[in-house]
């Protein structure tokens, strides 16, 4: 405390001699004009002058762009950074704790290694992706250990600011340890590349996150972009219904002819009738799914597509696709956070004189359409939240910071969605998960998806769905995206029906969304800001 | 206020004469014209009683902040001690000046002590530190060694015990010293000569400073060199010759860079000669004389190069600018300038085309962050080894921020030569912009200072010299500042009473010291010629008016 007390004084006393200095200077350079005094000196002295303000603006400069210097000299690393190393090696940062906040389920802490104290990432590959640590650590520029290395080293009391490593701040995150685990540990038993994200409804915390990827790719689960296959059904599902156009029958045939081409229906399934959005989405009917866009373009004319996208957060466009993220997709308190993991915008390739195919490809999310899972991931949590999108949270200090969120849909919309989703588990093509669950009180409902992918060997494969609690009340979305996965219906759908149980069966994990009291509750004073 | 008395004026006793009254006036309370130049100004005696409490301070918190955190280097005790002896040695220089009768500018003496005591704590700190001296692998065992007792040091201060128990799990390990293994090494690569230089230059500047005092505070000395400028001329230049040609191995000798040393020389022996010939050399016909060319040549032109010899760009540059400066100031012709700027930026052009180093280091002041991605292999291991130091340097003032990590806090010392080359950065580690700024503003007000001493002189030998010492010391400190945040090349001069570097230390002090005794003979003369001067003339009636 004494020595803060004394480094700021310090601090003082050598502002005091800049000051002082730069009144003598001024005095000095006032005098000598007033008194005639030799030419050649004054103007010496005035050009020792402009250096000084030279320098300060070159100094000031250095600070301005400080970010993209270090940046620059992050990329040169790798040859050697005693001080990167000084200071890792040396500093004491704050934990990364998780959703339950404490010491021993932390995210990032110390502890003794090889006999010596070190930063320590108990999730291991698990939550390298995300977190930090694992494979690749030194390389990946956008976890929670360096995107939010400023709170964690910022000195955790007043008397720590002085200090030559001061300990730093804890954060605390939404994500929680064991689903994390849980969910890595599913993934990577299949051997193949994706993510898996489990988020809070009510809040829009982010509760599990797992995702597999090099260091040097972007964040698999967050800023990659990926074809929704059937997922996007849910889209057009939703337009149905936020337009009133009442439920029919309709048939779903093994293909459709669009213009000079066919859709069909994976592997050319044919159901002789079905209830249309219910049905459709039951089966994944493409062929229903075409027409029924088809329909809404002649009924509701193109531009009610274009205004539901952007309504629900897909970005549409027709000329060049757009590489502008949206601003508040976070709910967070750190720019570097906002700046660097802001996924890419869904985005949908739209023009009005489209073909009836190419029409037809997008009501299948299969032509011009990109998500990433995050994206989806908040797509599903505002049909589970009664049509309430909120932007994903990672920091547990914002969750009273979420505002009342942005209603994208109806709420007879989101409930009837949430109706088919869980027809799907029961009946449809997320039928294997069914099993995973059974008897653990808790329910499960969603859509699987199956992406073509061109040159690939296998289609992409989804689960997005929602996790029902034991009062009926939707707790979670869980969104697994398997890259070359096959099936949504399979290996997705099964590690989605893992994820319900292992949630269901671990009810001592506060997580946001357990009802426990320390879950923040929305600020009243916030409440009125809308999403932020 | 006892330590104020010192450098205040002494009562005189009273003279033998008629009984009577003693009226005794203070120092303060004496006109201004009477007081000048006896007397510390109140603003430089304020500033010097913070630097001095500054200087204390700032000691003491890296001594007990730092230290025990990240241990000492060999020496440090000594370092510490040395460090107050210095303090004690420039007050008393300021005594015995005092003493002394000093009547020049206080402010080219007082500033200097400012600067030193506002820079000398980020120097104690990186040199007590344990691995900023070592080399190779020692360097690299102690920084671990450092890192790993930080680390403990503040979970022990810090955490409770059940957070303690997460992370120790039983008990916590020992703490490491790295004291042992920078000894060991330290006592290996440097020399008696090179360690015992490098001690003993802080403590004996305040004296080099006094003895150029004493040695221009009367003309004799000087006059001695102007007449016989040849005598000291040719022995120095040959020494500087053949140290630079046989005994010089990547810029040193024996582990130690003399050649600021020679600097004051040169400068007293260009101002001999300019002052010998200003007149003609102000006059473009008269240059042209073979005789004046070879004093150009032989005076002016032969001291820098050696310094091109062995490559010392740097040191080049501050001495070739102060010779020109000189020579402006002495002939006051403006054609001088120009000539000198061309021939200058031609120099520049070919060292940058011809030198590789230099153009290195130019890319490294403009682009230093290539992008590693489109440079083969080998191209990136080159690369990275010229961008080392720049890219710490960077990380130095970006650490700093706006004010600074607090002293010796913050890990400047990770930098290579952050005590030297990069001073400023090392500053900026500490102090912030604030203080980065702060110490520039107060060593242009220093510059400005003996410019303006420079300005009061009539002489042209007195002229010249005070405005190539203002050269020598302004010069390499807007290089070393500028270099340090970019703005232009490093050169890698050492800048004077602000960074690392004995020899510099020594010379500048030795110039500083010759300035003031000019400065002091000025003041001397002045009041003799008021003294002298004959009394106003009576008014008288010039006629009368009859109206």
């Amino acid at each position: 405390m004494l020595e803060t007390v004394l480094d700021w004084v310090l601090r003082g006393v050598v502002i005091a001699f800049g000051a002082g200095a730069l009144i003598a200077l001024a005095r000095w350079v006032r005098a000598a004009i007033r008194e005639r005094r030799e030419r050649w000196a004054i103007r010496l002295a005035l050009g020792m002058l402009l250096l000084a303000i030279v320098y300060a603006v070159g100094h000031a400069r250095l600070l301005w762009n400080a970010e993209e210097i270090t940046e620059g000299r992050m990329a040169w690393r790798r040859w050697g950074d005693p001080r990167e190393a000084e200071r890792n090696r040396g500093e004491v940062r704050g934990w990364i704790l998780d959703c339950t906040g404490e010491d021993g389920r932390a995210l990032a802490r110390y502890g003794l290694r090889e006999g010596e104290v070190q930063r320590i990432f108990p999730l291991g590959e698990a939550g390298a992706n995300l977190i930090g640590g694992g494979t690749g650590a030194e390389d990946r520029d956008y976890t929670v250990e360096r995107l939010f290395a400023s709170h964690l080293r910022r000195p955790l009391t007043f008397g720590e600011q002085s200090e030559l490593h001061a300990v730093g701040t804890d954060l605390r995150l939404t994500i929680c340890a064991e689903p994390t685990r849980e969910a890595w540990r599913l993934l990577s038993a299949t051997g193949m590349n994706g993510a898996v994200i489990v988020q809070d409804v009510q809040t829009g915390a982010l509760v599990a996150y797992a995702a597999t990827g090099r260091a040097e790719d972007p964040p698999f689960g967050i800023k990659r972009y990926a074809p929704p296959g059937s997922v996007f059904k849910l889209a057009v599902a939703a337009l149905w219904w936020e337009n009133d156009i009442p439920d029919t029958r309709m048939p779903c045939p093994p293909y459709i002819q669009t213009g000079n081409a066919r859709i069909r229906n994976f592997e050319s399934h044919e159901y002789a009738s079905i209830t249309i959005p219910t049905g459709m989405l039951t089966v994944s009917c493409n062929t229903a799914a075409v027409r029924m866009a088809l329909e809404m373009r002649q009924r509701l004319g193109a531009e009610a597509f274009r205004d539901a996208w952007q309504r629900f957060g897909f970005v549409t466009y027709s000329a060049g696709p757009p590489s502008a993220s949206e601003d508040e997709f976070w709910n967070t308190g750190n720019p570097a956070w906002a700046r660097r993991m802001t996924p890419p915008p869904v985005r949908v390739r739209f023009a009005p004189r489209f073909t009836a195919h190419e029409w037809g490809q997008i009501a299948i999310g299969q032509g011009p359409v990109d998500v990433t899972p995050l994206a989806i991931s908040r797509f599903l949590q505002a049909i589970g939240n009664n049509g309430v999108m909120l932007p994903p949270t990672l920091e547990w200090e914002q969750l009273e910071r979420r505002g009342e969120g942005r209603r994208i849909m109806k709420a007879t919309t989101s409930r009837k969605l949430q109706e088919a989703m869980l027809t799907v588990v029961d009946s449809g093509t997320a039928q294997v998960a069914k099993a995973r669950f059974a008897g653990t009180g808790w329910d499960l409902g969603g859509k699987t998806g199956t992406a073509d992918v061109a040159n690939a060997p296998r289609p992409d494969g989804w689960f997005a769905g929602l996790m029902y609690g034991p009062d009926g009340r939707a707790r979670y979305t869980v969104v697994v995206y398997m890259q070359r996965g096959g099936q949504g219906g399979r290996a997705p759908a099964a590690i989605a029906g893992e994820m319900t149980r292992f949630m269901s069966r671990h009810p001592q994990i506060t997580t946001p969304g357990s009802g426990e009291s320390d879950v923040p509750q929305r600020s009243t004073a916030l409440a009125g800001e809308g999403r932020r | 206020m006892a330590i104020s008395r010192i450098f205040r004026r002494r009562p005189r006793p009273a003279a033998a004469g008629p009984e009577g009254v003693t009226v005794r006036i203070k120092p303060h309370n004496l006109p201004s014209e009477q007081r000048a130049g006896r007397v510390v100004p109140g603003m430089l005696w304020w500033g010097l009683l913070l630097a001095a409490a500054f200087y204390v301070a700032a000691h003491f918190a890296i001594a007990t902040g730092v230290w025990p955190l990240h241990g000492t280097s060999p020496g440090a005790g000594g370092t510490f001690m040395r460090d107050g002896v210095a303090l004690v040695a420039w007050i008393a220089v300021l005594v015995a000046l005092r003493r002394l009768g000093y009547r020049g500018s206080w402010a080219i003496v007082v500033l200097p002590i400012l600067i030193f005591c506002m820079t000398r704590p980020t120097q104690f700190q990186i040199f007590t530190d344990p691995a900023y001296q070592a080399t190779g692998s020692a360097r690299a065992r102690a920084n671990d060694l450092k890192a790993t007792r930080a680390r403990l040091s503040s979970i022990e201060r810090v955490y409770s015990e059940e957070r303690k128990q997460v992370v120790y799990q039983g008990n916590p390990p020992e703490l490491p010293d790295p004291f042992e293994r920078a000894v060991e090494q330290e006592t290996r690569s440097r020399g008696f000569f090179a360690r015992l230089g490098a001690h003993f230059s802080v403590a004996l500047a305040p004296f080099a400073l006094l003895l150029g005092f004493l040695l221009s505070r009367e003309p004799g000395v000087m006059r001695w060199v102007r007449d016989r400028r040849l005598i000291p001329f040719v022995p120095t230049l040959g020494l500087f010759f053949v140290l630079t040609i046989g005994f010089t191995e990547l810029g040193k000798v024996g582990g130690m860079t003399p050649w600021e040393l020679f600097l004051p020389i040169f400068i007293v022996i260009w101002a001999a000669t300019l002052a010998e010939d200003a007149y003609n050399l102000a006059r473009p016909g008269a240059v042209m004389e073979p005789r004046r060319l070879l004093n150009l040549f032989l005076y002016g032109a032969a001291p820098v190069i050696p310094f091109l010899i062995i490559r010392e760009l740097g040191l080049s540059i501050v001495l070739a600018g102060s010779l020109a400066a000189m020579l402006l100031v002495g002939t006051r012709r403006g054609w001088w300038a120009g000539l000198m700027l061309v021939v200058w930026a031609a120099l520049v052009v070919a060292a940058f085309n011809v030198d590789e180093r230099s153009a290195t280091r130019l890319e490294l002041a403009y682009d230093p962050y290539k992008n590693p991605a489109e440079m083969t292999e080998a191209e990136q291991e080159r690369w990275a080894a010229k961008l080392h130091q720049m890219k710490l340097f960077d990380a130095n003032v970006i650490q700093g921020g706006v004010l600074g990590e607090g002293p010796g806090r913050g890990h400047a010392e990770t930098a290579p030569n952050a005590a030297d080359d990069g001073f400023i950065t090392a500053i900026a580690t500490h102090w912030g912009w604030a203080g980065a700024v702060s110490l520039v503003l107060l060593y242009t007000l220093f510059v400005v200072q003996l410019l303006s001493a420079a300005a009061r002189e009539s002489g042209a030998f007195e002229r010249t010299l005070v405005t190539g010492v203002a050269m020598l010391i302004g010069i390499p400190f807007w290089l070393a500042a500028l270099g340090g945040i970019r703005l232009i090349p490093l050169t890698g001069v050492a800048t004077a009473f602000a960074a690392h570097g004995g020899a510099k230390l020594l010379a500048s002090s030795l110039a500083v010291g010759l300035a003031a005794g000019v400065s002091h003979r000025r003041a001397r003369e002045e009041i003799m010629d008021e003294a002298l001067a004959p009394p106003p003339a009576e008014p008288h009636a010039k006629g009368i008016r009859i109206v």
